[in-house]
């Protein structure tokens, strides 16, 4: 709990505590980091690769290789000499046979019919007649029979193309995959269900409920902490309370509101309704009245007005206040989620805004869960950031005032 | 300076002079403009009244109402000013700003500048790379000072001069690219086309547009006027008198939004949750009846013999419960459960990972920011990441229990389960819950860890030293110190999950989507899944407006609590 003694000897046991502390720490913070990084690496995947079992990390791709000027496939083929050889697929649904040696039936060749030679001579496996035939493997001749027929695939070296093609069933053969990152998801995500505006709209949207918010909280913090009139105290309690109030209760007067006075499905009712918060004010005013008075007295004593005050003297001492505050109605701004669901139009992808968006995006996460995992990142990028660049006064704002925007 | 020399002087205060009359006059004028203020609003009553304008019931009452008030007001202010009362100049000044306020909302909305942020969002999606330009640069002008700021610090004198330099040269380059992107950022906004947008708005409805610009400069003329400090001589107004109406001036755009956004949609919601309304016809006022058709219960021997409308959702051994609105209770039921398993999901882990950071070993801090992320990362994003990792057929969770149950089986005689695993995460009805606890876990206890840290942070060290000396181990430590000390944090840890769970929604909703909201077969319906269903897709916005006040005595109930608990801890401590 508190800090190791460094005036002692430490003993295996203080090691064991500090190497547990350690593990658990990472363990919890592996549990937290590893659905980001599972979801960074797959906004690089192809669709396809999401649908391989096991899952993996990295994105993957079938490789290919260049025949004659062709991509084909390339796959690792079991080689009838023994040994696996990655070739290159030309042709996919050969006809094939399946010979069995005669002599040695753990011989097992996949061939066309043309590449044998017949005897003429048949022999009876389990009661039935097969036709004998002479095979060469690997430079040696084998008598084999026809046991079947397959269906395969032709497969070719891609250094030497004019040498004699392998042929393999498909079962036979797996995939040769090389890692590539399929950085073009990005971009065709920007293409969908209007996802590209909703990122520009959700930035202004933020921009503008941050200055607002900011600016009325300044005003009315400055109002509550320096101004004495009457009623103000009550007021304040009344803001207070209000904090306690879910969104939830508001969710239908304000919709009926908006609809009232036709700002339904605007840009505008998400941001107006919440440039105006209790939360901010209080924040402010909380920061306000812990500047001396002194300060501002010179000022007021040289005839400064009282909004001169505020900007010159209030202003750059708050920045800290001021910083916490722009922060959590960013978060709050950026990630809003239900507001936007009532009020915009599930149509109007003009005016939908990030999180909106996504949401409908993750419908369609049956099909391209690539291009869904591309979108979160993409609207996750911007919080995140700014909760690392302001994590220093945000973090420890929420630990002393516990409150949550 | 005198009136027969025309110089320049005289001509450039021309302006200021007839802005500015002589104190008398100002009244006069100002005392002209609130009869006729009066008389717009006396006109407005009369359209109203009169019923010459066709509206509802409700925008009728609330216009009717203002116009009358307008009346009085004006009128009133008018008196006061013409005898030179002391409250004449604040009357007159309050008058004039609310009138202002209103005909600014009047040519908002007639300029129909509400859906123009639309407008401008397009040109904002057009212009939007140069606009990102024009951050980083301005990003980059801030790192230049700060990094030239700290190069010419008394302390660090010796910096070489180069370093000076490169400072110097990165904010001129910063500022030419500020310059840059803002121009090419200007361009492709198309200002002229907005502009033009704006005019067309203006012409649609010229006159009346005019009208209200003229009552805008006129009030903003009168506001100005009496705001003045010559106005504050002329009435004689005290200190403390221009002190409270700076107060209410600083607080007014506040306050106003306040009121309109916030307390006056409260007010309207109990209001409505007492009426029957679709959001079409007239509201049907029903009383208790949406609380009672939300609540209500009835207890009978056997199901046949629950009255009509009650549905079975119970069977006691006592008999079989009922209720008229088994889905409020399906939702209330699934809520209890996700509290139950969710809570101590995000409760407990953080208050040992709290303990761990605690311990001052260093770099335990960092965690503390990493554990945050996934409060600030968007619900609607973690969401949609864990419903792929949840994909019952190739999800990586299912991969893992899967891996980990084969550990388990090399060690376990026995049958071992099937490989791989495909629990059915999303579409099943006995599992779709744990998801959701699953997502709201580890998205919640980041920033309850930090609750906790913040929590122990006043736990005085001498207490744990004196322990150690004792020869307390750091298990005993735990149970005998931190955790009672936390007592009053862990309350409120505690609470303000459970507060925050209650009002679940965004999870339920993402993981869900395409499929209709509380899938599967009302798994995982929710108090508000259930309200957003009542309001938003049946127009049952009285019913739903009970639901939400339902839900709203429950978690005040719950912070009243709360308050207590803490100020009696406070009190003890």
């Amino acid at each position: 709990m508190s800090a190791p003694s460094t005036r002692g000897i430490r003993t295996w046991r203080s090691w064991l505590a500090q190497l547990s502390t350690y593990a658990i720490l990472l363990i919890a913070g592996i549990v937290v980091l590893v659905p980001f990084i599972l979801a960074f690496f797959g906004s690089f995947k192809t669709a396809e690769d999401f649908f391989t079992y096991p899952p993996r990390l990295l994105p993957n791709v079938a490789a290919t290789a260049d025949v004659n000027g062709e991509q084909l496939p390339l796959f690792t083929v079991p080689l009838p000499e023994g040994g696996t050889a990655d070739l290159a697929r030309v042709e996919n649904g050969t006809s094939l046979r399946e010979f069995i040696g005669v002599d040695d039936p753990s011989i097992v060749l996949i061939a066309p019919a043309d590449s044998v030679t017949a005897t003429g001579t048949t022999v009876t496996v389990d009661g039935e007649d097969k036709e004998v035939f002479t095979a060469t493997i690997g430079g040696a001749s084998v008598t084999v029979f026809d046991n079947k027929s397959r269906i395969g695939g032709t497969y070719v070296d891609p250094a030497d193309p004019a040498a004699p093609p392998v042929f393999a069933v498909s079962s036979a053969v797996t995939a040769v995959e090389e890692v590539e990152f399929q950085t073009g998801n990005y971009s065709k995500v920007m293409q969908l269900e209007g996802f590209g505006r909703s990122l520009t709209n959700t930035v202004l949207v933020t921009i503008l409920v941050v200055v607002g918010q900011v600016f009325t909280s300044i005003l009315g913090g400055y109002a509550f902490s320096r101004l004495r009139f009457r009623g103000r105290d009550k007021i304040f309690l009344l803001y207070l309370g209000s904090i306690m109030i879910p969104f939830v209760v508001l969710l239908i007067p304000l919709y009926r509101l908006m609809i009232a006075i036709e700002w339904g499905n605007t840009l505008t009712s998400l941001v107006i309704p919440f440039v105006f918060t209790a939360y901010g004010t209080f924040l402010m005013r909380q920061f306000f009245v812990t500047i001396p008075k002194e300060l501002e007295e010179a000022a007021v004593i040289d005839g400064a007005s009282r909004w001169t005050v505020l900007w010159k003297i209030f202003f750059p001492l708050s920045i800290p206040a001021i910083a916490t505050l722009s922060t959590f109605s960013f978060l709050y701004a950026w990630n809003s989620f239900v507001w936007p669901l009532i009020i915009i139009d599930s149509g109007n992808t003009d005016g939908s805004v990030l999180a909106l968006t996504l949401s409908v995006l993750g419908g369609r996460a049956a099909d391209t869960p690539n291009l869904v995992l591309a979108g979160v990142i993409t609207a996750m990028l911007a919080p995140v950031t700014v909760f690392l660049l302001a994590q220093r006064y945000f973090v420890e704002n929420v630990a002393s005032s516990g409150l949550k925007g | 300076m005198s009136a027969t020399t025309v110089d320049g002087t005289a001509l450039l205060s021309l302006p200021g002079r007839i802005l500015r009359p002589p104190v008398r006059v100002s009244i006069l004028i100002v005392v002209i403009w609130h009869v006729v203020a009066a008389l717009a609003f006396a006109w407005i009553a009369y359209n109203i009244f009169g019923a010459v304008w066709k509206l509802d019931s409700l925008p009728r009452t609330i216009i009717g109402i203002g116009a009358s008030v307008g009346i009085v007001a004006n009128l009133g202010a008018a008196v006061l000013l013409v005898r030179s009362n002391r409250r004449g100049r604040m009357a007159s000044f309050t008058v004039n700003y609310l009138t202002l306020i209103f005909v600014i909302v009047l040519l908002f909305q007639s300029l129909d500048l509400a859906s123009y942020l639309d407008d401008f969002a397009a040109s904002f999606n057009q212009a939007f790379l140069p606009f990102i330009g024009l951050a980083i640069a301005v990003a980059w002008i801030v790192v230049a000072r700060r990094l030239k700021a700290r190069l010419t610090d008394s302390a660090r004198a010796d910096a070489p001069p180069a370093l000076l330099t490169i400072a110097t040269a990165m904010r001129w380059i910063g500022l030419a690219a500020v310059v840059l992107f803002g121009l090419a950022w200007l361009w492709l906004l198309k200002p002229l086309d907005l502009l033009r947008v704006l005019g067309d708005a203006f012409a649609a409805d010229a006159a009346v547009n005019t009208a209200y610009v003229i009552a805008i400069v006129a009030l903003l003329w009168c506001v100005i006027t009496m705001w003045s400090a010559r106005m504050a001589d002329r009435f004689d107004a005290s200190a403390d008198a221009l002190e409270a109406q700076s107060g209410w001036l600083f607080l007014s755009p506040n306050l106003i939004g306040f009121l309109l956004f916030f307390a006056g949609p409260l007010v309207f919601s109990l209001v409505i949750s007492f009426y029957e309304w679709d959001g079409i016809t007239s509201p049907t006022f029903v009383g208790f009846g949406n609380y009672i058709e939300t609540l209500g219960i009835s207890i009978a021997s056997t199901a046949d013999a629950l009255p009509s409308g009650y549905e079975d959702i119970l069977t006691a051994p006592f008999g079989v419960i009922g209720a008229s609105d088994p889905l409020f209770w399906r939702s209330i039921s699934n809520i209890v459960v996700f509290l139950v398993l969710a809570v101590p999901l995000a409760v407990i882990p953080a208050l040992i990972l709290a303990v761990l950071i605690q311990t001052g070993y260093r770099g335990t801090k960092a965690f503390r920011t990493i554990f945050f992320v996934p409060a600030v990362a968007g619900v609607i994003g973690v969401t949609l990441i864990w419903k792929q990792m949840l994909n019952s057929t190739v999800g990586f969770v299912n991969w893992f229990i899967g891996w980990v149950n084969g550990i388990i089986n090399m060690f376990v005689p026995g049958d071992p389960m099937p490989q791989p695993v495909e629990i059915g995460w999303l579409s099943d009805p006995s599992v779709a819950l744990f998801a959701v606890v699953l997502v709201f876990g580890w998205s919640q206890f980041g920033f309850n860890t930090v609750l906790f840290t913040a929590g122990m942070q006043g736990i005085p060290k001498e207490l744990h030293e004196a322990a150690m000396l004792d020869g307390a181990g750091s298990v005993r430590r735990f149970f005998s110190i931190t955790l009672p000390s936390l007592r009053a944090t862990t309350f409120f840890v505690v609470a303000s999950t459970v507060i925050l769970a209650l009002q679940l929604f965004d999870i339920v909703y993402a993981l869900n989507q395409p499929n209709p909201v509380g899938f599967p077969d009302n798994a995982t319906l929710t108090p508000v899944v259930y309200l957003y269903q009542l309001g938003f897709q049946q127009d049952a916005f009285g019913q739903a407006s009970a639901v939400a006040w339902i839900l709203f005595i429950l978690i005040f109930s719950l912070t009243l609590v709360q308050f207590r608990r803490q100020r009696r801890y406070a009190e003890e401590t």
